[in-house]
């Protein structure tokens, strides 16, 4: 057992020296310039150079990736170049709202999307479960833009039930946080809200059709005992697969969201930084991002092999 | 589900980690809550010609001398300072009471240092420097600026109202190196930096300054008194332009800055709104061509190009109808300089001779590049008009689209446009860096020295230089119209029409100042 | 090839009438895409600044934009981007993700460093990577093609190798081999045959995700050069004007939606029509 959470914390490695060097060349091999960007619109080439050198830009490339690679590995991502600010605080005063709003859209999804599902699976084929797909079907497929700016119009502006912006932290005034979350979870959320429906669906169904679930219910089983005791049980593996990858995904996904409705999170922090080439930031961002992803799927993976022996070998 | 719970549980408390850095509220505090038009470059204004950093500056900053609405200098830390009678020597006296945000008393060392590291860093500054002799500090109060020529802009200059802008620092803040930024504002203004609270990119928070003296006199624009007006000044950066006037509207800020002009109407109809512009100089559209390499290394596909600009189409792009204006003087209209002298060509919309210029040139059809800034809405629509105009008598244009960071990166090349140069690219200047022969960015001729465009032109240096070393404002004009003569004659660019910015800002919300400078310290609001 | 590739699954293809709905409602939309030069009276491109933010009306049934181009003849060319951008990723991927699975599936010593490649495909955030490449490396259509196409890589590789993996050992192929048949033969004969069908159904969704993905990157303006007219940036130029103008937002969207909606029906109804357990074991 121990040997295999250390194989599977050790597969990592590889995976995560390739997420560094191409978070690296992204960034650097496209040959930007931010010391032009920092010294304004008017200022001259030697203003420049003199600024490029104080930032250490003008390094040959191998060095400053070996520079920023052992830094990392010694937990520092570096400095903004704009800001002077360390980036792991900047990170750290940013994560708490992305996190808040992937969270929240993740209970959201669930507990409108896995009902859902499992509701059109029990009817398939009649008319609620075409009613569920479709509503899934379109939620699938609606840009976020409008979700976004039909919601903000007519649920905030003009009768001003919640705020069309910002980000209130939960421990300053947890009403106020919940009511600023509420139009950005419903944005995101809606998609997610059918991605889980329909792979919830598929799943029960598949249950459905499985010899034990026919035998429960030969031996006089109630519909609903069958599907809670029996087929919601097997099922929940993809469900919570799918549940675990879109965690990951909505940690970069919220950037338009973020971007919508004013909140401070990793999604803007990260694309403002791309524009103004503040090369530490986005390199760090994603970097974490996807330690995040990598992490969170180890831990699914260990959970798994706690539950299922078999997965072990 | 025990898995389910389990990311809960750890996600929570990565969630709480995250969000506990964020401090208290004061909700009895009487707070400006303003939103920016951009997040800032830097936070140090002698490192950037950004204008929003010269109005954060205003906050935390003072100067030693200020210029009022009509832009004449007033000493504002100076108390008093005497000229010699040949004009070469300048004695400055600080007045009492001034102390850095730290409790440190401002010495007439701190004033030496931070004049240094201006004229390292401003071109006007270069100037005065080119003429100064020695500056030294005398004792704690009094310094001492020698000049080895005389040189009639001193006090203007030490009152400059556009960045970078000569802001006093402590010695101890800026250090030796006059191109390493410091990320900590510590000034002697009348609000203080509040570290502990502004997140880079999110917000910067501005504490009222219990301990600041202001002047005794009223606040005339930048001069007079500096008293604050709020307690607390909060600048929430937000990214999305249509949020920012959604935000306003719904009461949840107090002040926007540039909101994107398609929203003006909706926001004027708004009774709890006001809507203004504090700059009332306005800004130019300025098409500026590459002039050291073909096409437009030739006057005549300059002028050609000039002839077919139509500043209807600009402005109706920029604006709601009714708003810009027409305006063809390389100083902006309703400036002391402004002229119609040497604009004939311009806007003459005679397309049959320029087609013909353009043949005159040797143009041979061969692709010119258009710089396109994707993420400035407003420029983006300009550089479509200016493609068409292009098109319309020929020339073979591609459109280069890209952000705008990307666009003061490329126009920094020399190279021809097939090595990754460019031919045009459009902005808009705003009254300072217009306004006189000596400010005026686009009319640079000193070659590889001048603003991207490179344009080479003796005779207009020429020109300029005698506008530096006279005081007598005939005289003066008389050399601005020659110099705009000869800035036409070369076509450096083209003005395409004058407009200007406006924000908006709640009833609640008063004493905003409409000048050159609009700086945020003297603004009041009416607590709810 | 035609006679291997026509495989038994398409033959017993029968399709249920929303995915005739979803194929219907594709037809119609590149129909309007490739006419839409005949339909429209104006070009895509031409701006008439003193027409701007016009509400829809006999000259322009769907109204203007920002700077008087008529949004129904942008929706309509804009249909020919977005539906290109979605076949081109989608035939790329495909055909990338193929060799890559297939090499990784037949030749052991890559196998390692292909799937952690892939592995750290998955870990980056998609949106932030490609706004990244694309603003980095300085825009253009390639760039923006291969920031939409790499993401998406992962399915298809996964499939691919899985199925060369089980292929390998079937005992028919174990056999062939020892007779002497090269393995790039056996994986011709026997895979494309029983890969066809949902490759094709994760191409499609490959597709519809590269249909999304560039409006994303054109709203946060890092898409398409802003001259063309993907709906993409036509929602990115419209929502400056949202309030005051509003079609210039929701007749792209409205493109979009259906565009996307018709796409997914399309690959729901080839999926269940064809083998359902392959797709989903994966």
């Amino acid at each position: 057992m121990i040997s295999f959470l250390l194989r599977r914390a050790l597969a990592t490695v590889p995976v995560i020296a390739i997420v560094m060097l191409a978070v690296f060349l992204v960034v650097h091999l496209g040959g930007s310039d931010p010391a032009r960007i920092i010294a304004g619109d008017s200022a001259g080439a030697a203003e420049v150079e003199t600024l490029r050198e104080a930032l250490g830009l003008n390094r040959p490339l191998p060095i400053q990736f070996l520079d920023w690679a052992g830094n990392t590995l010694r937990g520092d991502l570096g400095s903004s170049l704009f800001y002077g600010t360390p980036v792991v605080d900047m990170i750290s005063v940013r994560i708490g709202p992305t996190i808040a709003l992937a969270i929240g859209t993740l209970l959201f999804a669930v507990v409108l999307g896995v009902p859902m599902g499992t509701f059109a699976a029990v009817t398939a084929g009649r008319w609620p479960d075409k009613l569920l797909m479709g509503v899934a079907s379109i939620g699938f497929s609606l840009p976020i833009f409008i979700v976004a700016y039909t919601l903000v119009y007519w649920l905030a502006l003009v009768p001003g039930w919640f705020p069309v912006q910002g980000f209130t932290p939960p421990q300053t005034d947890f009403g106020q946080f919940l009511r600023g979350m509420t139009l950005p979870i419903i944005t995101l959320g809606a998609f997610y809200m059918s991605l889980f429906a329909r792979v919830s669906r598929a799943a029960v169904l598949d249950m459905l059709k499985e010899d034990f679930v026919r035998t429960a219910r030969a031996k006089g089983a109630t519909p609903l005992r069958v599907l809670t005791a029996h087929a919601l049980r097997c099922a929940a593996v993809p469900i919570i697969t799918i549940i675990g990858s879109s965690f990951a995904g909505l940690l970069g996904g919220v950037v338009v969201t973020e971007t919508l409705f004013n909140i401070p999170g990793l999604g803007r922090l990260v694309t403002e930084a791309i524009l103004k080439r503040d090369f530490p930031i986005i390199q760090g961002v994603i970097l974490v991002t996807a330690l995040i992803y990598i992490f969170v799927n180890m831990v699914v993976d260990m959970i798994y092999a706690l539950l299922d022996p078999r997965i072990r070998q | 589900m025990p898995k389910r719970n389990f990311f809960a549980a750890a996600l929570a408390v990565a969630f709480l980690a995250g969000t506990a850095l964020a401090g208290p509220v004061f909700a009895q505090e009487n707070v400006l809550k303003f939103v920016p038009s951009s997040d800032l470059p830097t936070l140090d204004p002698s490192q950037t010609t950004a204008k929003i950093t010269g109005n954060m500056g205003f906050l935390v900053f003072d100067t030693l001398f200020a210029m009022d609405s009509n832009l004449v200098p007033h000493p504002q830390m100076v108390d008093s300072y005497t000229v010699s009678d040949d004009g070469l020597v300048y004695t400055f006296v600080l007045r009492d009471g001034l102390a850095w945000h730290d409790g440190t008393p401002v010495t007439a060392e701190d004033c030496v240092a931070s004049l240094e590291r201006f004229f390292a860093k401003d071109g006007m500054g270069g100037t005065l420097k080119a003429s100064t002799e020695s500056l030294v500090a005398v004792d704690d109060k009094t310094f001492v600026l020698t000049l080895n020529a005389p040189y009639g802009l001193v006090l203007d200059v030490l009152a400059k109202v556009d960045q970078p802008i000569p802001f006093m620092y402590p010695k101890s803040l800026i250090g030796d190196d006059p191109n390493i930024p410091f990320t900590v504002p510590l000034g002697s203004g009348p609000y203080s930096y509040n570290a502990e609270e502004s997140k880079p990119g999110i917000q910067l928070v501005f504490d009222r300054n219990e301990a600041y003296v202001p002047r005794s006199e009223p606040q005339d624009m930048l001069s007079g008194g500096k008293v604050a007006g709020t307690d607390r000044i909060v600048w929430t950066f937000i990214a999305d332009r249509q949020t920012a006037a959604n935000a306003l509207m719904a009461g949840e800020v107090d002040f926007v800055e540039g909101p994107p002009a398609d929203m003006l109407p909706i926001l004027r109809a708004d009774n709890n709104l006001e809507v203004a512009a504090r700059d009332p100089r306005g800004e130019l559209i300025v098409l500026r061509f590459n002039s050291l390499n073909p096409p437009f290394d030739n006057a005549k596909a300059r002028q050609a190009f000039a002839m077919v600009v139509d500043q209807q189409s600009y402005l109706q792009a920029a604006v709601a109808p009714g708003e810009g204006k027409e305006c063809r003087s390389i100083y902006t209209c309703d400036s002391p300089y402004s002229t119609d002298i040497g604009t004939e060509l311009i806007g003459s919309g005679d397309v049959e001779a320029a087609r013909k210029l353009v043949e005159e040139s040797g143009y041979g059809g061969e692709p010119i590049v258009l710089l396109q800034p994707t993420d400035l809405p407003t420029v983006n629509n300009f550089a479509l008009i200016a493609a068409q105009e292009l098109r319309s008598i020929g020339f073979n244009v591609e459109l280069a689209a890209s952000d705008w960071a990307s666009i003061i990166q490329r126009r920094a090349k020399t190279e021809p446009q097939t090595e990754g140069g460019w031919n045009m690219f459009i902005t808009t200047a705003s009254g300072g860096l217009l306004d006189t022969p000596i400010s005026n960015l686009p009319g640079k001729t000193n070659c590889e020295a001048a603003w991207a465009g490179w344009p080479c032109d003796d005779e207009a240096e020429a020109i300029k230089a005698r506008f530096a070393l006279t005081s007598d404002p005939a005289e003066r004009r008389e050399i601005a119209d020659e110099f705009q003569q000869r800035v036409y004659e070369l076509m450096t660019f083209v003005p395409g029409g004058q407009y200007q910015l406006f924000d908006a800002w709640n009833v609640n919300v008063d004493n905003v100042v409409i000048g050159a400078a609009s700086p945020l310290y003297g603004v009041t609001k009416v607590a709810q | 090839m035609s006679d291997i590739a026509s495989p038994a699954p398409m033959r017993r293809l029968q399709l249920d009438p929303v995915t005739i709905f979803g194929l219907a409602v594709l037809a119609v939309l590149v129909a309007t895409a490739v006419l839409a030069p005949w339909i429209s009276p104006y070009g895509p491109t031409d701006i008439n600044p003193a027409a701007r933010l016009q509400p829809p009306s006999g000259e322009h049934w769907l109204g203007t934009d920002r700077i008087g181009r008529d949004v129904l003849t942008r929706a309509l060319h804009g249909g020919r981007i977005s539906l290109t951008v979605g076949f081109l990723v989608g035939i790329a991927v495909l055909c990338v993700g193929v060799v890559l699975g297939l090499l990784a599936g037949s030749v052991r010593w890559l196998d390692g460093l292909i799937m952690r490649v892939i592995d750290g495909i998955m870990a980056m955030p998609a949106v932030l990577v490609g706004v990244a490449m694309v603003v980095m490396w300085g825009g253009g259509l390639w760039a923006l093609l291969i920031a939409i196409g790499i993401p998406s890589l992962p399915d298809t590789v996964r499939l691919t190798r899985s199925l060369a993996l089980s292929i390998r050992t079937e005992p028919y192929v174990e056999a062939a081999r020892m007779g002497g048949t090269r393995l790039p033969m056996l994986l011709w004969r026997h895979f494309i045959p029983n890969a066809l069908a949902p490759l094709i159904v994760i191409g499609t969704y490959v597709g519809a995700n590269a249909i999304v993905a560039e409006s994303l990157l054109s709203f946060l303006g890092v898409g398409m050069p802003p001259e063309m007219p993907s709906w993409g940036n036509m929602i990115a130029e419209g929502r400056l004007a949202f309030q005051i103008a509003p079609w210039g937002v929701f007749v792209p969207a409205l493109f979009l939606t259906a565009t996307v909606l018709a796409v997914n029906l399309v690959g729901d109804g080839l999926r269940d029509s064809t083998d359902p357990l392959r797709l989903k074991s994966d």
